[in-house]
C-alpha cells in the first residue's frame, strides 16, 4: 500500500474489503505507462536541428574567415590583387583572436541553446541559439569590414 | 466393539485422517493437530510471500512513474511492456475462491474503459515507453546514409572542377573574391551546409522520434530537400 494506490494491496489480501478497480483513478497507477501524453512540453527538433547547424557553424566560419584572412598576403605574394593592405595588427585581430573568441563564445551559447531545447525549454533554447547566432553574423561582419574579405 | 466383527473396525476411528493417513493405521491426533498447524504455517507463508512480491511491484511502479515525471522523455528507463492493471497473477489461481473471481471479473471489466486509448495508440502489443516508429528511424538512417554518400560523391566530382575555376579566376587578375566568388559558394560552401544540415535534420528526426511525433517526417524531409538542393545547384 502506498499514498499513489492505496487499493494495491488490499486488493491482493483475501481478507480485504473488494473495492474495485474502478475506485482507482486512471491518472495514478493505471495508466498506460508506455503512452507519451503529448501535453507534456516537447524538445522541438526542427530547434535542435537549428541548434545542431549553429554549433557546427561556430567552429567552421571563425576557420573560413580565419583562413581567408591569412589568405590575403599569399595571394598578395601570387599577384592577385586584395581588396586593401591592412596592417599586420589588424590582420592578426581579425585572423586569430577574433576568430577564437567568436568561435569558443558560439560554441558555448549553442551548447547552452542545445541542452535547453533538449530539457523542453525551447524558448530559452531558442534565445540562446539567437545569441550565438548574433556573435557570429557580428564576427563575420566585423571581419569582413576591417579586412575587406567579401565573404558573406 | 460392535456384535458384528466386519463393523467392528471402523467405528472408533475418527472421520477419515485427511492427510498422511498412512494404510488405515490410526493417526496420532497430536500428529495431526501437529500437520494442520504445518499446513497453515505453509499457507500463511505463501500469503507473506505474495504480499511482499506485490508490494514490490507497486513500489516499482510509482518508481516508474516518479522517474517517468521528472525525467525527460527519452531518458525514461525502459518499462517492462505490459499495463499493471492486471491482477497479480497468483492470487488468481489459488483455489478458485468467489473473491479471486470477483476481483478478476472486475478487473476485466474496468479495463476496456482505461486500455482502450493504449491499444489504440500503440502499435504493437508491447507497449514501450519509446514508441515504435520504424518508419521515421528508416527514414533517418536512409538520411544519414545519403548524407555520407553525398559528401564522398560531391568531393570526388566537383573538386577538379573547383580548383580549375578558381585558377582560372585567378589568372584572369582576380582579387580574393576569387576566394568566396560564385564557384566557391557553389561547390565548397553550399555543399558545407547542405551536409551539415542534414546531419542537423538528422538530430532533429531522432529527437522527434524519441518523443513519438510525426512532424520528424519533416524535418527528414528537409534535410533530403538540402541535399537536392545542392546537388541541382552544382549542376547547374
Amino acid at each position: 500500500m502506498s499514498i499513489f494506490d492505496p487499493y494495491k494491496v488490499a486488493a491482493n489480501d483475501p481478507t480485504a474489503v473488494r473495492l474495485g478497480r474502478a475506485t482507482v483513478s486512471p491518472t495514478l497507477a493505471g495508466t498506460d505507462l508506455g503512452r507519451i501524453d503529448q501535453g507534456r512540453p516537447q524538445a522541438s527538433g526542427a530547434l535542435y536541428a537549428v541548434g545542431f547547424v549553429l554549433g557546427w557553424a561556430a567552429i567552421l566560419l571563425p576557420l573560413i574567415l580565419a583562413s581567408l584572412v591569412y589568405l590575403t598576403p599569399f595571394a598578395v605574394d601570387e599577384g592577385w590583387q586584395t581588396p586593401e593592405p591592412v596592417d599586420a595588427g589588424v590582420v592578426v585581430m581579425a585572423g586569430t583572436i577574433v576568430p577564437i573568441v567568436t568561435a569558443v563564445l558560439a560554441t558555448i551559447l549553442a551548447g547552452i541553446g542545445r541542452r535547453q531545447i533538449k530539457a523542453t525549454r525551447n524558448g530559452a533554447g531558442a534565445v540562446w541559439l539567437a545569441l550565438a547566432f548574433g556573435v557570429l553574423a557580428v564576427a563575420t561582419v566585423w571581419i569582413g569590414d576591417t579586412t575587406g574579405i567579401p565573404f558573406p | 466393539m460392535s456384535w458384528f466383527p466386519e463393523q467392528s473396525a471402523p467405528v472408533p476411528q475418527p472421520p477419515a485422517p485427511v492427510s498422511g493417513a498412512t494404510g488405515g493405521t490410526p493417526v496420532d491426533p497430536l500428529e495431526r493437530a501437529r500437520r494442520q498447524l504445518a499446513d497453515q504455517l505453509a499457507q500463511h507463508k505463501r500469503l507473506l510471500d505474495q504480499n511482499v512480491a506485490a508490494q514490490r511491484q507497486t513500489l516499482g511502479q510509482n518508481l516508474t512513474q516518479r522517474t517517468e515525471a521528472v525525467t525527460q522523455p527519452w531518458q525514461r528507463p525502459p518499462q517492462q511492456g505490459q499495463n499493471p492493471t492486471q491482477p497479480p497473477q497468483p492470487f488468481a489461481g489459488q483455489q478458485g475462491s468467489p473473491a479471486g473471481q470477483n476481483q478478476a471479473a472486475s478487473s476485466q471489466a474496468a479495463r476496456p474503459g482505461q486500455n482502450a486509448p493504449a491499444t489504440a495508440n500503440s502499435a504493437g502489443p508491447t507497449n514501450t515507453a519509446r514508441p515504435a516508429m520504424p518508419g521515421l528511424v528508416l527514414t533517418n538512417v536512409l538520411l544519414v546514409l545519403a548524407t555520407l554518400a553525398f559528401i564522398i560523391w560531391h568531393v570526388v566530382t566537383w573538386t577538379g572542377t573547383l580548383v580549375d575555376a578558381v585558377a582560372a579566376c585567378g589568372d584572369a587578375g582576380g582579387t580574393l573574391d576569387c576566394f568566396t566568388g560564385d564557384a566557391m559558394r557553389t561547390w565548397l560552401f553550399l555543399p558545407l551546409v547542405a551536409a551539415i544540415g542534414a546531419f542537423g535534420a538528422s538530430a532533429g528526426t531522432r529527437i522527434e522520434t524519441r518523443q513519438g511525433r510525426q512532424r520528424g517526417y519533416l524535418i527528414g524531409l528537409a534535410g533530403f530537400a538540402l541535399l537536392a538542393l545542392s546537388i541541382s545547384m552544382s549542376y547547374s
